[in-house]
């Protein structure tokens, strides 16, 4: 378990909420029978009608369209140091846009749960400057005015080049404000993402096609929090509900989708693409020369290394069962087959998507060539919006921040981010910022880059700011969502576009929002509506503007009519561009366990938590049962009872995990649904900053080895092995105690 | 460690809680609260109700809402901007409204927690029920005071009457 | 209420929505650990198979709203019985805490407020105000969102219009990607439901103790072909 002696949390915490104190001593005070505007029951909930407005979430970067309940609520705050209660409408529930193209309706558990951040008892509640040293957790409260004018000092003194900005990927109206500010200021911008998946855009692209499909064979945990839960669980519902055919999931270790597939696979970790590749040569096998485009030539000598045997030596996997999956490949009208993050975050990814790419197209091909593929009813229908008409990405583009890390700037600014949380230890990031004078961290909660910050200055969160959000959902269609503020701030707090908007300097008064007076808050809305204003312009050129705004703030957002799905890509050019990268490179074996370190680490994004540690701060998702274990509260190491049994090792025992880059102490948990080399921890636990609920667990960030994939200079989150070592302590591991169905199969 | 963000309050009192609960069964509400309770103000219902405004010319929610509502001190000083600035109570209102403060009302008609009610203004009024029903004759009042004891008998024997429902769930939930 | 097996994944959607609506109290790892969690629906976790057919089975579990109710007759202050609709109703302020309802359900799914929660500020400004805080000593089990029931029925009444099918959806219903959850009056033939009701796929948790209840759950099976991917498939050459 986390040290609580490491860092200075309590104390931390008592500064952090400073600007709030007063809150607290409000709440603290009897509260009197004392009515303010409304009526005041006595349990101090004032009943009353609700009144709903749209937005959107960004618990994750899916972009979901939502519906806040805003009711009249008693607010403790403070004015002037006085603390006292107003009535004010404030956000009590969320629930999913019904119109919103991505998510129809409905909202994940993550999304559920975004509420508490708004509410969190550990908001940053006010700009805060460092008093002590960096780490230690002393600062001191400032004003706006003060903080961002210290701001403004700094980077005047940090002077152009020198200026670095590291933070969560940015869109619509903050993507273009951000983006124009850095590159007038010539700064350097990063973009930091835990478990990045650079490769896997066209596996998100694809999933579109499955409530078509009749065969999925994944290699992703679609249902998880990869790409957007909502929208890939209710097309994985039309799929299931249309009843076509089965689903294969191959994974090493069976997550929440590995779950839901019909059967699953246990694969040797790292060796998807050979799978793949094995699973090809059985199509084409099993096709024989009914392909009428030379299927000879389609099956190369190369590709029939790849025999059940061989697959079965690589990867664990029976013969017969890569024969199976190959003949109902070659048997199904539509056939999908999906990677996914986790199979291609290795060293040899560029292998393992392209084997996994090749199979996909293949599939495609074989489908089409034969003839059996039938094209599901087209459901085109005009779209209000086209893909063209969204706005390119202006202003200084993002690269992702990765090892070897950057010459450090001058001034770093960090948006939303915790790179020093889920960083691996070999990146050499404590000392990278070390090296950096200033650092300027914008957030919403304590968490362990704020901790390393020279100035804080303390975001609202989306609730409570003006917001939007473009992009192209995975089928390509356009879509851009308006979140206007739902409720005031509950601290003093300003939202991202506030804060840029007024070190950009004056805005020049709207010419549609006719609101001369620019508070900051109007900065903000005047910024989305003239970036609005031209989303108009392209896409609806004949209508007044107003109109235009007020049907988007009543809908939540401007997209197309109709859920238009994109016929199958013609796979003939995918294909042979993936043929010639195999046929270059033979499989690169995946690196073998060492004596030293034995066993693959699945470092797993928990489907409750999300990976990057931003969802273990709130309770309602600790108190949520992780959906394959039941566990709670906690972190653990997932390991094979027979392996367990070899080790000596029962549930719950304490065992240190350890890698060349760390080692942490976790609980045993015992799990089937893995293959037997491999362990698995969920990532997102173990805050050293922040106190309940977010110090919980272990941070499984602390293995990772600094492994990178060479081309596109990712990190490779799968290439970590460990050893495991009995602590000799037993953990809590606390785990849901109602399962009813299990009682009845064990009576 | 503090696993929950939410702190348990250990059980103490747990006799009277129980008593409490045992009387909340039985339909015994014993009323705690005075029937007129001190407010900060010497509001008189008497003098705005002759003057012709209307119950729901402040207690605008009533019949949309479940409170009935009360009006903002701001609200209160649109009017007595001209009128009766002498008077001292309207002084009292218009020095809260220069301060930016709420006027501190204090609650007349309340439920105790462990009764689990919830009363809704506007199923009420909707429903045809004079205020006076409940509130009294206020044209003769000044601060309100509890003019009906509240409690299950004289709910339920409404409700019937007015064949209302008489469902626990309806009210308590 | 139906819920379809073959859809849901397990991803727990419901039950932070059903947190959200109900202001169900987050009781902490220490009552996690002896069982004490408060979750009105939660998803029960099956394991089943060996080395070579594990897998997890999710199941969306709630207050079954049985028509014979075993946790009824046994309370000795009639706090919970079966309303007009046919909801099995928990009424707070008549339950004295004896928990035998507790002891008689069999698929334990009522919940004894052992402590009175407090939430820390501001996360108070967040609870329902339409859900009662449940205070030490009192039973809390799901009530169907009957809040939200009660509301539609407002709405619908005082636009003078019967009330339709789609408008009440308790929270969980509400919020499920997979729209796994269908919700609707058995007693109106006509709905979604009532036809949905006699499927030859559903089956009821533990129909034998003649229970009768209003949750059916519609069983999971394998997708065409699935069986010829079985290990040990007969099809092996």
């Amino acid at each position: 378990m986390s040290d609580p002696s490491s860092l200075p949390r309590r104390d931390f915490i008592k500064l952090a909420l400073v600007g709030s104190a007063g809150v607290a001593a409000a709440a603290c005070s009897p509260h009197g029978r004392e009515l303010a505007p409304l009526l005041v029951p006595e349990e101090q909930l004032p009943s009353g009608e609700a009144y709903w407005s749209r937005g959107l979430c960004r618990q994750c970067d899916a972009g979901c369209g939502v519906l806040v309940k805003r009711m009249e609520a008693i607010v403790p705050l403070t004015v002037g140091g006085k603390p006292f209660r107003q009535s004010r409408l404030v956000a009590k529930k969320l629930e999913g846009n019904p119109d919103h193209p991505l998510n129809r309706g409905s909202l994940c558990a993550r999304g559920q749960a975004g509420l508490e951040e708004t509410y969190h008892p550990l908001r940053l509640g006010t700009p805060m400057r460092r008093t002590g040293s960096r780490g230690s957790g002393h600062f001191q409260p400032a004003s706006w005015k003060d903080a961002l004018a210290a701001l403004q000092q700094k980077l005047a003194a940090a002077g152009a080049g020198e200026v670095g900005w590291l933070g969560r990927p940015l869109r619509g109206t903050e993507a273009e404000v951000v983006g124009d500010w850095l590159q007038q200021r010539g700064a350097r911008r990063w973009e930091y993402q835990a478990l990045p998946a650079p490769r896997a855009v066209a596996d998100a692209a694809r999933l579109a096609r499955l409530p078509d499909a009749d065969f999925l064979l994944s290699f992703g945990n679609f249902l998880e929090s990869w790409p957007a839960q909502t929208a890939t669980t209710r097309a994985y519902a039309q799929f299931r509900r249309a009843g076509r055919g089965p689903f294969v999931q191959v994974e090493p270790r069976l997550s929440l989708t590995a779950a839901n597939a019909d059967r699953w696979i246990a694969v040797r970790p790292g060796t998807e693409g050979v799978f793949a590749l094995g699973v090809a040569a059985q199509l084409l096998a099993s096709f024989g020369g009914r392909l009428s485009s030379g299927g000879a030539s389609l099956l190369p000598a190369w590709l029939q290394a790849y025999t059940p045997a061989q697959v079965h030596a690589v990867c664990d996997v029976p013969a017969p069962q890569v024969v199976r999956i190959g003949k109902a490949l070659a048997a199904a009208r539509r056939p999908l087959v999906v990677g996914g993050p986790a199979a291609y975050a290795y060293p040899h990814a560029e292998f393992q998507a392209n084997a996994i790419q090749y199979l996909a197209s293949l599939t495609e091909e074989v489908a089409a060539t034969t003839g059996l593929a039938s094209a599901p009813p087209e459901e085109n229908r005009p779209a209000a919006l086209t893909p063209a008409a969204l706005h390119p990405a202006g202003g200084l583009a993002a690269v992702a921040l990765t090892a070897p890390l950057p010459p450090a700037p001058r001034l770093l600014i960090v948006h939303q981010s915790n790179p020093v949380f889920s960083a691996p230890p070999g990146w050499g990031l404590g000392a990278w910022l070390q090296s950096i004078p200033e650092i300027v961290v914008l957030g919403t909660l304590p968490d362990e880059t704020v901790l390393q910050a020279d100035l804080v200055l303390p975001l609202s969160t989306t609730l409570e700011s003006w917001a939007d959000d473009e992009r192209l959902s995975s089928d390509g269609q356009p879509i851009a969502t308006l979140n206007p503020p739902a409720m005031h701030p509950l601290h003093d707090t300003r939202s991202l576009l506030q804060i840029i908007t007024e070190l950009a300097g004056p805005v020049s008064p709207s010419s549609v929002g006719g609101n001369d007076a620019q508070l900051p808050g109007d900065a903000a809305e005047a910024a989305i509506q003239r970036h609005w204003q031209r989303l108009q312009e392209l896409n609806a050129p004949g209508q007044p503007f107003p109109t235009f705004w007020e049907a988007a703030v009543q809908r939540g957002g401007v997209w197309s009519a109709g859920a238009a799905r994109p016929a199958a890509a013609a796979p003939g050019a995918a294909l042979q561009a993936g043929l010639s990268a195999l046929a270059a490179a033979p499989a690169p074996a995946p690196a073998t366990p060492s004596a030293d370190y034995p066993y693959h680490l699945r470092l797993y994004e928990s489907p409750v938590f999300g990976g990057d540690g931003s969802g273990s701060w709130l309770s309602w998702l600790q108190e949520l049962p992780d959906p394959t274990t039941s566990a709670m509260w906690s972190s653990w190491v997932e390991i094979h009872p027979q392996l367990a049994e070899r080790l000596g090792l029962k549930q719950g025992d304490g065992v240190w995990v350890e890698s060349r880059a760390g080692r942490i102490e976790l609980p045993v948990f015992l799990f089937p649904g893995l293959h037997p080399g491999t362990v698995a921890v969920p990532a997102g636990q173990g805050h050293s900053a922040g106190d309940a609920p977010s110090n919980r667990g272990a941070n499984a960030y602390a293995l990772l080895d600094a492994e990178h994939d060479p081309e596109t200079g990712t990190l490779a989150w799968e290439a970590t092995h460990v050893k495991l070592t009995p602590s000799g302590r037993r953990l809590a591991l606390p785990l849901f105690g109602r399962s009813l169905q299990q009682a009845i199969t064990h009576r | 460690m503090d696993e929950s963000p939410i702190r348990r309050i250990q059980p103490t009192r747990w006799k009277y809680a129980l008593a409490a609960a045992v009387l909340a069964a039985l339909g015994v509400y014993s009323r705690v609260r005075p029937a007129a309770p001190d407010q900060p103000v010497a509001f008189a219902h008497s003098v705005h109700l002759k003057a012709g405004v209307k119950c729901a010319g402040c207690h605008r929610d009533a019949a949309s809402s479940p409170q009935a509502g009360l009006p903002g001190v701001k609200e209160c000083a649109l009017c007595h901007a001209k009128i009766r600035t002498e008077s001292p109570a309207v002084r009292q209102v218009l020095a809260y409204a220069r301060r930016g403060e709420e006027i501190p009302w204090q609650r007349v008609y309340s439920f105790p927690a462990s009764a689990y009610v919830r009363f809704r203004h506007d199923m009420h009024v909707r429903g045809g029920i004079a205020c006076s029903t409940c509130h009294g004759d206020l044209r003769q009042a000044g601060t309100a005071r509890v003019w009906k004891p509240f409690n299950m008998g004289v709910c339920l024997t409404c409700h019937r009457e007015h064949g209302a429902g008489t469902e626990c769930e309806q009210c308590h939930y | 209420m139906l819920i379809d097996l073959n859809v849901c994944t397990g991803c727990s959607a419901c039950v932070v929505a059903c947190r959200a609506e109900n202001n169900i109290p987050i009781t902490g790892a220490h009552e996690a650990a002896r069982n004490g969690t408060i979750q009105w629906l939660h998803i029960d976790r099956a394991w089943s198979g060996g080395q070579d057919d594990f897998s997890v089975e999710s199941r969306p579990i709630t207050c079954q709203q049985c028509d014979a109710a075993p946790c009824e007759p046994v309370c000795p202050v009639l706090a919970t019985y079966t309303n007009s609709e046919g909801l099995c109703v928990q009424v707070y302020n008549r339950c004295v805490g004896t928990r035998y309802c507790a002891l008689n359900c069999p698929y334990d799914q009522r919940f004894f407020n052992w402590f009175d929660y407090q939430w820390p500020t501001p996360m108070e400004v967040q609870l329902n105000p339409d859900v009662s805080r449940r205070t030490r000593g009192v039973m809390e089990k799901c009530s169907f969102c009957s809040q939200r029931v009660l509301a539609a029925e407002r709405a619908a009444r005082s636009e003078g219009r019967p009330l339709r099918e789609d408008e009440v959806q308790p929270a969980c219903v509400q919020t499920c990607p997979a729209q796994a959850l269908l919700f609707g009056d058995l007693a109106d033939p006509d709905s979604r439901i009532a036809r949905a009701w006699r499927h030859p796929r559903l089956e009821t948790l533990l129909e034998e103790l003649g229970t009768l209840p209003r949750v059916r759950y519609v069983r999971r099976q394998d997708a065409p072909g699935a069986e010829a991917l079985q290990p040990g498939a007969e099809d092996d050459e």
